[in-house]
């Protein structure tokens, strides 16, 4: 039986004529979405877009959230800014005064209205504050920074800024901003999703600007592959019907583009097909058990950080009735009674409500012990005190089973009947009902140049022609351009094996040319992992905490027994007088009191030039390492850290005393004299 | 003919190792190597070891277990010292801290005081808590380190009851080799500086080699943890410089004359410790004829520890220890069997503030011993070796014998041995008179007996071919069971105090204890460069067992490693290793710590004529013990990193 021979050619050339204008939409949005914080300004028309982009009922997340003005006004928050209106949604007007322009600019977080009126908002790059008729810049995102959410502090003194990846907080009156160290949580284990590890991997964030730099160079070396691919198919055609009458030209057009097509594909074929390979993996069904598949972060990546909340933060609040703050996170729901001071718990994933991957975007109070929490995976109404959730719509208990993580109602915002004359739900498709027309000014609102890559590279925006296939675009894709890139290189190995080089045109692609191309290129990928992998390792994160004047609140003299713990053994020492003298308004020395027995015991000695920082009655004495000579010509060295809470201070203080190898650690309380 | 044997010794075994020259027959001919068709895969089994006889013999000849480390896969862990080399290498084998950050050993059941370290043969003198100071041990111009379990101190004398570590020197024959290494490490971001110079030239040998280290403290946990032991990992430098000069005559005769310094500094909190070392020595190696040779060595090591508070010393923890040795090695073949006779003398100097006002006390002991190596058939070798031993100061004297054998049978090789051990009491152990921190007093004991231990050891070997295509490469599978009796143990007991003393502890011989267990070591390589080794051991231990707060035995430990070595192209070769080491959950009446292992991700890679980048990372799994006790894991998490090692020669 005669054995048919695969026709690779005929794959690589017409399965790879269509995925090529694919792979060059693939690309570009690519590379624009690796530049988010560089494209934030631009915009893309929604008249040149599939009506499913257009704005109809104030849907596509137009309204994300209302707050009340005054009288009848209302302001009326989404992804492209912030309007004036009033309870029955009947006049818009602009009230972005102030704001950079952009549609990823002025995408409203949260909003906020203090006691005396003043309005704070929160948008993806900025918390703003409404001053003299227009929004004012009160705090940017830090570095590499998105904010989230904005709330006010237990006693609405103070508002808490949430960052993807940190809390601060902000001071309304003076401005200042200081950075909250949240605690790991309890049982926390240093553990991504591997989804998240392959969509950075894709990216190339997992690498920092490198990866990003490297993957953007995949792109457009994919680009210049396309191009040359339809240039190939293109010109024979041309040739043969004599469009140009100068062939000796078309001739050398057309050798030049077989010979690079073919070196760039062959030698960049391994970092391509992981580019492919890895963006496949995102998109259904591949990501299902990368989502549910936890590993440790990528060592040295950017995921491998310190920050235990490192891109996992969504939105905070406080909650009277458990008199605890609860975050919203990716990985659940976690509560604590102090954000600075103690480990926040996951909450019970039965006692909370279902939130979508996509984040939660409604938190708004139902009563005083319900919240309403909306989502694209719905809105349920939930008591955090009994952990009980209730579906918005059904009024049902939700069913807690596996699948996807979106629901019929994709809820993208809300108004609460206290704002507007009634309640409203936005959906992120349908928008909302029994409203007016939505207005022009809505309407010609444009769509972000980042959403719009996001759409493009997803698939999202071919559902009109693909249907429910739509969400398997990516995959599909990405199996074709495997198959084009595969049967391109099947095709090059054959073609290089021919002897009878002239005939061919490949003649002009030596195999040890080739290699030493390659040689080079792995040698430079090599060199730049190296210096990627020490750059990145050598990057500290910290930051510098500001000191808020508190010295003075904290001097005075506190007296208590202090217990030592040495190898384990405890002992306790009475009458240790701890007395904080304020040596500047940020600063306080420790006088420490003589205590121990012989051979441990210690004369009097202080703690010089302790930080502390802090408001209402609550300080921290910044952890301080100190060393010094007793007077009897002992050396001593150790580290101390406290809180004032009220007139109490909590001390600790690990010690080592002359030559005693193992340390003294001391836990002293005392209330202020 | 006799140089060209003589070059051959000289190359298998090294110029300065402790062997006796004369084999020059011992590798191909005496000790029953016949095999003249070396293939590839059977390199390893063929590599000469030392320790087990005295005497060089290959591997898979030699009738006593012997676990040999190659360069190779020295080079493959890039350890600046031996503890980082031995807990990667050998499961079974743990380093901990102790109260004043001395480094501890457990070693199957034994403490450090019953494993003897030995450079090139030779014992070094001075100590941290229960053994050598292990910085001492330079891994930049070690060659191969040989490690035999079980008694050997019918060969070695005191120390050696539960192992002996012996570290070879690497040996070059090419006329000239410099090799220059760097590496940072950032856990406590030490950076190490090496370089090895060695030239030959018309019967000279020059070798000069050095290493500077340096780390800053490593902070383990929150300085206010109350339940762990230990907080910090004490940074500082050390200086390591060696020096040899050989000379070959005409006659068979080699002189080798060396030098060394040590330096180290330990930057704790208050109080900076230094550790000095400076020691010398002459060796002669005669090959009388070709059955006859002679060895006689001379060697001087002084070890040196003091204390310095703001750079000012206090000469409150003024240490010295000083060794003087002498010792003549003697060997004459009969055909296939070899008559071993040797000698030692050594004279043990101490002055130490653990002693009542800094008083010194010198000890000198005096040995002899012989053994005979017998092989009658070529399927069986029997060695067996009878030792005395003298002690001055205690007066005790210790004989012991070892037999060891091996059958070569078809499928595989086994070996059997007995050998009994004994440890004589230290002079610190008989006249220890410290204030530990004012917390307890500890007394020392003239009296004391030496300890001793029988040693029972039966181990199969099987190596052999794998042919099929892709998996074509080479296999060895040894299992092994030991059984050790430990008795009269030298350990603290409390002390109730008389009319000179006030309470507190001090030694005393105590009953024994049992120690058995199984060792199962595997190792496979396809010829295509994937290689894949695993050991394990289980210990089970009976009676009063090592169970201080520093070290407790754990009865699980495993160490593996998969790796794949590959030259892409004439300058570029690749070595990609993941290897890790579990450790299970020591058997302990006090709170201690428990099971965990330690990944390790290690890439290599030759980019150059003679230039290696090796990129490692640490604790892959970014395991972090709960609560750091002496014996925990001294990590903070995953590490990194980065070496570079140039071959100045081979650039050139």
């Amino acid at each position: 039986m005669k054995r048919t021979k695969f026709n690779w050619k005929w794959m690589h050339k017409w399965l790879g004529l269509p995925m090529c204008i694919f792979m060059l939409l693939f690309c570009v949005s690519g590379i624009l979405l690796n530049h988010r914080e560089a494209i934030r300004s631009c915009s893309v028309s929604r008249s040149f877009l599939p009506s499913d982009y257009s704005i109809e009922r104030y849907n596509n997340g137009s309204i994300k959230g209302t707050a009340k003005l005054g009288g009848d006004s209302i302001l009326a928050y989404g992804y492209n800014g912030v309007w004036l209106s009033d309870q029955q949604f009947s006049d818009f007007s602009d009230y972005n005064q102030g704001l950079p322009s952009g549609g990823e600019n002025r995408n409203f977080r949260n909003l906020l209205r203090s006691g005396d009126g003043t309005l704070w908002s929160a948008t993806r790059y900025g918390i703003y504050k409404r001053n003299g008729g227009k929004w004012t810049l009160a705090f940017a995102a830090p570095s590499h920074q998105r904010f989230s959410d904005i709330t006010f502090n237990r006693d609405s003194t103070q508002i808490v800024v949430v960052s993807r990846s940190a809390l601060f907080i902000l001071n309304p009156v003076n401005g200042n901003v200081k950075q909250i160290t949240l605690l790991a949580p309890e049982g926390y284990e240093n553990k991504v999703s591997l989804f998240k590890t392959v969509w950075n991997l894709h990216s190339g964030e997992l690498f920092g600007s490198f990866g990003r730099g490297v993957v953007d160079a995949v792109g457009v070396i994919l680009i210049f592959i396309s191009l040359t691919g339809i240039v190939l198919f293109v010109m024979p055609g041309m040739m043969r019907r004599k469009l140009s009458l100068n062939r000796k030209r078309m001739s050398r057009i057309f050798r030049w583009n077989f010979k690079w097509h073919n070196r760039v594909g062959y030698v960049t074929l391994v970092v391509t097909i992981a580019i492919v390979a890895t963006g496949m993996c995102l998109r259904p069904p591949f990501m299902i058990p990368l989502v549910m598949t936890h590993t440790a972060p990528v060592p040295f990546s950017t995921m491998d950080s310190k920050n235990p909340w490192h891109d996992k933060l969504r939105c905070v609040r406080w909650d009277n009735e458990i008199e605890k703050w609860i975050l919203s996170t990716s990985e659940g729901f976690y509560e604590t009674a102090n954000l600075e001071t103690q480990e926040p718990r996951k909450m019970d994933a039965v006692e909370v409500p279902p939130v979508s991957p996509m984040g939660i975007n409604v938190w708004e109070r139902s009563d005083s012990a319900t919240w309403l929490v909306g989502s694209f995976n719905g809105m349920y109404k939930w008591n955090p005190a009994t952990g009980e959730v209730i579906d918005k719509f059904t009024g049902c208990i939700p069913k807690r089973t596996a699948g996807p993580p979106l629901s019929n109602n994709l809820v993208a915002g809300y108004s609460g009947g206290n704002v507007t004359d009634r309640e409203i739900i936005f959906d992120y498709s349908t928008g909302a009902d029994n409203l007016p027309e939505t207005p022009e000014l809505l309407k010609k609102q444009p769509l972000s140049l980042r959403n719009f890559a996001l759409e493009l590279h997803v698939g999202r925006c071919y559902t009109p022609f693909l249907g429910p296939l739509s969400s398997l675009f990516v995959f599909l894709a990405g199996v074709i351009s495997l198959l084009v890139l595969v049967s391109g290189w099947v095709l090059h190995r054959r073609t290089a094996r021919v002897k009878n080089t002239s005939k061919q045109l490949n003649n002009h692609i030596k195999l040890y040319k080739m290699k030493k191309v390659k040689s080079i290129f792995y040698a430079l990928m090599l060199c730049m992992s190296v210096i990627c992998s020490v750059t990145l390792a050598s990057c500290d994160s910290k930051e510098e905490e500001p000191a808020i004047p508190a010295a003075k609140s904290v001097a005075g003299e506190y007296t208590s027994s202090m217990t030592v713990t040495v190898m384990g053994t405890e002992s306790v020492f009475e009458n240790v007088t701890y007395t904080l003298v304020a040596t500047s308004d940020s600063k306080v020395d420790v006088q420490i009191s003589a205590f121990g027995n012989p051979p441990m015991q210690v004369p009097a000695f202080t703690v010089k030039d302790v930080a502390v920082s802090g408001v209402d009655g609550k300080y921290t004495l910044a952890e301080t390492e100190f060393s010094g000579t007793t007077e009897a010509g002992k050396a001593y060295s150790g580290t101390f850290a406290g809180i004032v809470s009220g007139n109490t201070l909590n001390a600790n203080m690990s010690m080592q005393y002359g030559a005693m190898p193992m340390p003294m650690i001391c836990s002293f309380t005392a209330t202020k004299k | 003919m006799r140089r060209s044997l003589l070059n051959k010794v000289l190359l298998g075994v090294g110029l300065l190792s402790s062997s006796s020259a004369f084999a020059d027959k011992s590798v191909g001919k005496v000790l029953g190597d016949s095999s003249t068709t070396k293939t590839k895969q059977e390199t390893a089994l063929s590599e000469v070891v030392i320790t087990a006889t005295r005497t060089p013999k290959s591997l898979k000849d030699v009738p006593v277990v012997t676990r040999l480390i190659s360069a190779e896969e020295i080079a493959k862990v890039d350890a600046t010292n031996i503890q980082d080399l031995l807990t990667e290498e050998l499961p079974g084998l743990e380093f901990g801290y102790a109260m004043s950050q001395e480094t501890s050993l457990n070693m199957s059941g034994f403490g450090g005081n019953a494993v003897l370290f030995l450079v090139d043969g030779e014992r070094l003198a001075g100590e941290t808590m229960n053994n050598v100071d292990y910085n001492r041990l330079n891994l930049d111009d070690i060659g191969r380190v040989e490690i035999v379990k079980g008694a050997s101190s019918a060969l070695y004398g005191a120390n050696a009851v539960g192992g002996v570590v012996n570290l070879i020197s690497k040996e070059n024959t090419e006329p000239w080799r410099l090799t220059l290494n760097s590496r940072y490490r950032s856990l406590g971001e030490e950076q190490r500086y090496g370089g090895n110079l060695n030239i030959n030239q018309k019967g000279w040998n020059f070798n000069t080699s050095g290493q500077y280290s340096s780390s800053n403290t490593v902070k383990l946990t929150s300085a206010f943890d109350t339940d762990s032991k230990i907080h910090n990992i004490f940074g500082g430098n050390s200086l390591n410089l060696k020096q040899k000069v050989g000379y070959r005559f005409n006659n068979g005769l080699t002189l080798t004359a060396r030098g060394g310094y040590f330096r180290r500094e330990s930057n704790r909190a208050n109080y900076d410790d230094r550790y000095i070392d400076c020691n010398g020595g002459l060796r002669g190696m005669w090959l009388i004829d070709d059955s006859q040779n002679l060895e006689l060595s001379y060697s001087f090591d002084q070890y040196d520890k003091e204390r310095y508070v703001g750079g000012v010393r206090t000469h409150d923890h003024d240490y010295r220890n000083r060794q003087n040795i002498v010792h003549g090695l003697y060997t004459k073949m009969f055909g296939k069997n070899a008559l071993t006779v040797g000698a030692d003398a050594m004279h043990d100097y101490l002055t130490t503030y653990q002693f009542l006002n800094n008083e010194a006390h010198a000890q000198t002991s005096l040995d002899a011993f012989v053994q005979w190596d017998f092989s009658p058939v070529r399927w069986l070798n029997v060695v067996a070796s009878v030792r005395d031993d003298y002690f001055s100061e205690s007066r005790n004297n210790a004989l012991t014998s070892r037999l060891a054998t091996m059958f070569k049978l078809p499928a595989v090789t086994l070996r059997g041995s007995y050998a009994g051990g004994f440890r004589a009491p230290t002079l610190k152990e008989m006249y220890m008179n410290f204030d530990m921190a004012g917390m307890q007093m500890i007394y020392g004991n003239p009296d004391l007996k030496p300890e001793r231990s029988h040693n029972l050891n039966v181990a199969l070997e099987r190596s052999g071919m794998v042919y099929r295509r892709v998996l074509a490469g080479s296999y060895s599978l040894t299992a092994s069971a030991y059984h050790n009796y430990y008795n009269s143990r030298i350990t603290t007991a409390e002390f109730e105090g008389d009319a000179d003393r006030e309470p507190g502890a001090i030694y005393t011989n105590e009953d024994g204890v049992k120690a058995m267990g199984v060792d199962v070591n595997m190792r496979y390589r396809t010829n295509n460069g994937l290689g894949l080794t695993g050991s394990y051991n289980f210990l089970h231990m009976v009676g009063r067992t090592i169970d201080s707060q520093f070290s407790q035995p754990r009865p699980h430990s495993a160490t593996w490693r998969i790796d794949y070595t590959r030259p892409l192209c004439s300058w570029y070769k690749v070595y990609a290793g993941l290897s890790g080491r579990y450790l299970g959950k020591p058997i302990s009446d006090v709170e201690t710590d428990g099971a965990y292992s330690i990944w390790k991700l290690t890439l290599q890679q030759t980019v150059w004529r003679g230039v290696d980048i090796n990129f490692v990372v640490d604790n892959l799994l970014n395991y972090k013990p709960k609560v750091y006790y002496w014996n925990s894991a001294p990590t903070i998490g995953r590490t990194w990193s980065l070496g570079v090692s140039v071959k100045i020669n081979d650039l050139l």
